[in-house]
């Protein structure tokens, strides 16, 4: 049962209905439970058509382990570190050798293993709670059927994000009154959503799969066509989903953290991975970087470099090795294929290793030998554009067939030289008509000028901080007018209905 | 939640389905089906005296402005393509909401025919489905045509299937059936002037018997209940083609079906000469609908037979609109009286030139 579905909306509003009227009956209490319910049949849903029923036994037998792990960890004493280093070893063990073999598994054999949904959501989700747990920042939670929750709560199970429990966990176990604005907030936030994924999402879809899909028919400039679409594409499709996800939280009162606040502004690579898949680089720096510092191996090849190369250098080199683990990480959850581990790892290690390489001279070169003002709004753009040329490499190689195919088109992209086809009508052969190209365009540009918008509202210490904010703050008639607009926006121009059979969202199998 | 919020959010509902529901309308599939049925909505309450129900022969057949120039009787027909038989019954309900006729005439073309033959292209169900108003009757003509529940939702909710004409927004064609009510120039009548010669049926004369559709007998006999229970006037006819061995045997069945039942059967195959129709030049494409020469032909003679059988005989369709100052229907006849001489004259110049009918053209 996907987001996008009408059989999906209509079970969010029977569930909306019922976490709001049954705890009348309880005093307010166990609305949680309703959540939880909520949660299974959502799982179920999902395997209904497959008939792997079995397949709900994973996030359930994982939930069981880190519940019960974690109980008899409250009953060793805080100085007992074999036994809790024990257990945590067990925790991982189990957590990530399911992971693993679903995951990787699969991918050596190339055998076909049907995988629960959400299956690295959800690990990262209880591993994560586990660890707050052992490291005494974190609360556990006695109730197994609690525990479930964190491991079942069904809208993070699409994509994400992976939220932290001692952030997010207490809010689904308080009692939420019907609060017009949260609902009001959360349908909005789940409209833009869907704005994103079936309008523009779709229609990028579309031209990127006819480019990528045939790449030796559309060299040059079609692949750098191809590439920028498909960043928006990847971008639209996950944060509209994000959008759905943390908009329908919002309306039972549960904030979710963010995953993304307007990437394709960041001005470096590093900025760009702090406003892009948020929650997946927190973790990773949480439970892969920060541990991994602490190692002893790390420290003592910080040791031996602070010794080869000084103190500074030394340590700034340990880093970037520490790093390489961390790119490494990000893409192997990415899918552990080798165009994932450079696409979406190791090729922005490699961006921001340089990055900060290479810095001094081109400080050097562009403020005092060419007299640039580094601090302009011109810097800044060009840092932008800059960016997002290094991103959409990335996502040339995430969205390749492979590393090989990958290569080829990036050659092709810059060997052959065709601009013309931004004017002479070959870009209506690339699957869209006239009127979709049109649609398409517009929606981009409402999607750049909302994004503008937000961004200046994060940088500004102005009264509104969401566009929804703002939108709320005007007269009723405006306000409707462009919710109206939005409304029918969505309901004639998204890509749906019989016959159309639209792209899942491409996290979900991550 | 206060009372304010309260009433903003039902309000928001309301004026969002409100806008839904018309602008659904708008996008559905513009054609002469949509304007027949947004031109019978469009009919002042109670003012058409005889609605037909039937498929695709219905239209090109009965010149109904000519009926009404000629008897000041209004006639309408409900029809589209392919219509399936089981469609018959909901349509008749969706008559009765706006209108009392007088006399209910039914085709029956299509109730030779098993009905999954007929299940062939979705649109043809479509076609009956998607241009009704939203009603309960709509929801239940859906279940009736529909078998599988999880293909119904589309059916439902059109607007899962034609969000995707947003272009033909632009089209005052498609934008005045904001209300899904419109005047038909021509009250459903369709003029056609192809010609596709055909030669008359040797099976016509036939007067064995065979059972129909055993789901369509069913169809058949609820819907002959329906309207005894109703008390309405029905007339069930056969509109003239080159009738098949085996569905004449049908005809004859269900003739008898219908009679025992108290109802007139008009099979018109057997009346050809009366009629005066001329296989070779009276059809639009070879013997499965008559052009607008036949289509008079036919008209002339119905008229005459609801004279004798239904106002002679029965008293009813007595009242002349033609003195009720019909101005949509003064205005359809005027059309119809402006173009028909150009309209044969074509008919005439497609046989002289042995233009036909493309049956390889059609959809």
């Amino acid at each position: 049962m996907g987001l996008t579905t009408f059989d999906f909306l209509c079970f969010f509003a029977l569930l909306l209905i019922a976490y709001y009227t049954l705890p009348l009956l309880t005093k307010g209490r166990g609305q949680w439970i309703i959540l939880l319910i909520a949660s299974f049949a959502y799982f179920y849903a999902n395997v209904r058509t497959s008939g792997n029923y079995f397949l709900v036994l994973y996030p359930l037998g994982s939930s069981f382990v880190t519940w019960l792990l974690l109980l008899l960890l409250s009953k060793v004493s805080e100085e007992d570190i074999v036994k809790r280093r024990i257990i945590l070893s067990a925790e991982l063990l189990v957590l990530l050798g399911i992971l693993i073999a679903l995951k990787y598994v699969k991918l050596i054999t190339g055998g076909n293993i049907a995988t629960p949904l959400g299956l690295s959501f959800y690990t990262f989700i209880l591993l994560g709670y586990f660890i707050e747990v052992y490291n005494g920042i974190g609360v556990r939670q006695k109730s197994f059927l609690k525990t479930c929750l964190y491991g079942m709560f069904f809208p993070v199970m699409i994509s994400g994000p992976i939220m932290k429990t001692r952030d997010s966990g207490e809010q689904f176990f308080e009692t939420h009154r019907f609060d017009y604005k949260n609902v009001t907030f959360g349908l909005q936030r789940m409209l833009w959503g869907f704005f994103k994924e079936l309008v523009i999402s779709e229609r990028l879809a579309v031209v990127v799969n006819t480019i990528y899909n045939n790449d030796t028919e559309y060299p040059g400039a079609y692949i750098m066509l191809g590439t920028v679409c498909f960043a928006f594409q990847l971008y639209t499709n996950f944060s509209g989903c994000m959008d759905i996800v943390i908009g329908m939280a919002e309306c039972f009162g549960i904030v979710l953290p963010e995953n993304f606040t307007t990437p394709f502004f960041a001005k470096n690579i590093s900025e760009y991975w702090r406003r892009w898949h948020i929650t997946l680089g927190v973790w990773m720096k949480d439970n892969v970087f920060y541990p991994l510092l602490r190692t002893k191996m790390i420290t003592n090849l910080g040791k031996t470099l602070k010794k080869k190369m000084g103190k500074k250098k030394g340590k700034q080199y340990t880093t970037y090795v520490a790093m390489f683990i961390l790119w490494f990480s990000v893409g192997m959850w990415h899918g552990g294929e080798p165009k994932y581990v450079i696409g979406s790892g190791l090729l922005h290690w490699a961006y921001i290793v340089l990055g900060e390489i290479t810095l001094p001279f081109f400080t050097w070169l562009f403020a005092t030998k060419m007299h640039i003002n580094m601090q302009s709004k011109f810097a800044d753009v060009v840092r932008v554009i800059r960016t997002f040329i290094l991103v959409c490499i990335g996502d040339l190689f995430f969205r390749a067939d492979s590393v090989p195919h990958a290569l080829r088109m990036l050659k092709e992209s810059v060997t052959v030289f065709n601009p013309q086809i931004f004017v002479n009508g070959s870009l209506l052969n690339l699957g869209l008509d006239i009127f979709s190209w049109g649609v398409l365009l517009v929606s981009l540009a409402i999607l750049i000028t909302v994004s503008t918008i937000q961004y200046r509202m994060e940088n500004s210490e102005g009264e509104y901080h969401s566009v929804r904010e703002l939108i709320a703050s005007k007269g009723i008639v405006l306000r409707w007018i462009i919710l109206f607009a939005l409304l029918f926006y969505c309901i004639f121009l998204a890509e749906y209905g019989p016959g159309y059979s639209a792209a899942e969202f491409i996290y979900k199998d991550f | 939640m206060n009372k304010k919020q309260f009433l903003k959010a039902i309000s928001f509902i309301l004026i969002a389905l409100f806008l839904l529901i018309h602008l659904t309308y708008c996008v559905r599939t513009n054609g002469d089906v949509k304007d027949r049925f947004v031109g019978f909505y469009a009919e002042k309450k109670n003012t058409v005296d005889a609605v037909v129900i039937g498929s695709s022969p219905v239209y090109p057949v009965f010149a109904t402005p000519k009926i009404y120039g000629d008897m000041g009787i209004t006639m309408y027909p409900l029809s589209s393509n392919m219509q399936r038989p089981v469609a018959t019954k909901y349509l008749v309900e969706e008559a009765l909401k706006t209108q009392s006729p007088e006399l209910f005439i039914f085709e029956m073309r299509m109730w030779t025919a098993e009905d999954e033959n007929l299940l062939g292209n979705m649109a043809h169900t479509r076609e009956v489905t998607d241009n009704m108003k939203y009603s309960v009757n709509r929801i239940k003509t859906i279940n009736a045509m529909v078998e599988d529940p999880s293909e119904r939702l589309t059916y439902y909710f059109d607007i899962f299937k034609y969000h995707s004409n947003w272009k033909t927004l632009a089209l005052w064609s498609q934008l005045r059936t904001f209300f899904y009510s419109y005047p038909d120039d021509l009250k459903g009548y369709v003029a056609e002037t192809d010609v596709g010669p055909c030669t008359v049926s040797e099976f016509a004369s036939l007067t064995d018997k065979e059972p129909m559709p055993a789901e369509q007998e069913e169809y058949l006999r609820d819907l002959l209940k329906y309207l005894k229970e109703k008390n309405l006037n029905a007339l069930f006819v056969i509109t003239p083609y080159t009738v098949k061995e085996d569905e004449q045997k049908k005809i004859n069945y269900m003739s008898d079906i219908v009679e025992s039942y108290g109802y007139n059967f008009l099979d018109m195959n057997q009346h050809i000469d009366e009629i005066g129709l001329v296989f070779e030049e009276d059809f639009r494409d070879f013997g499965t609908h008559t052009n607008v020469v036949g289509a008079e032909k036919v008209t002339d003679y119905f008229e005459q037979y609801l004279k004798d059988n239904y106002v002679d005989k029965l008293g009813i369709l007595t009242r002349d609109h033609r003195n009720d100052h019909y101005k949509s229907w003064d205005e359809a006849y005027k059309l119809y009286c402006d173009n028909i001489d150009n309209w044969k004259s074509t008919v005439q110049y497609n046989l002289d030139n042995e233009i036909y009918y493309d049956l390889e053209g059609e959809d």
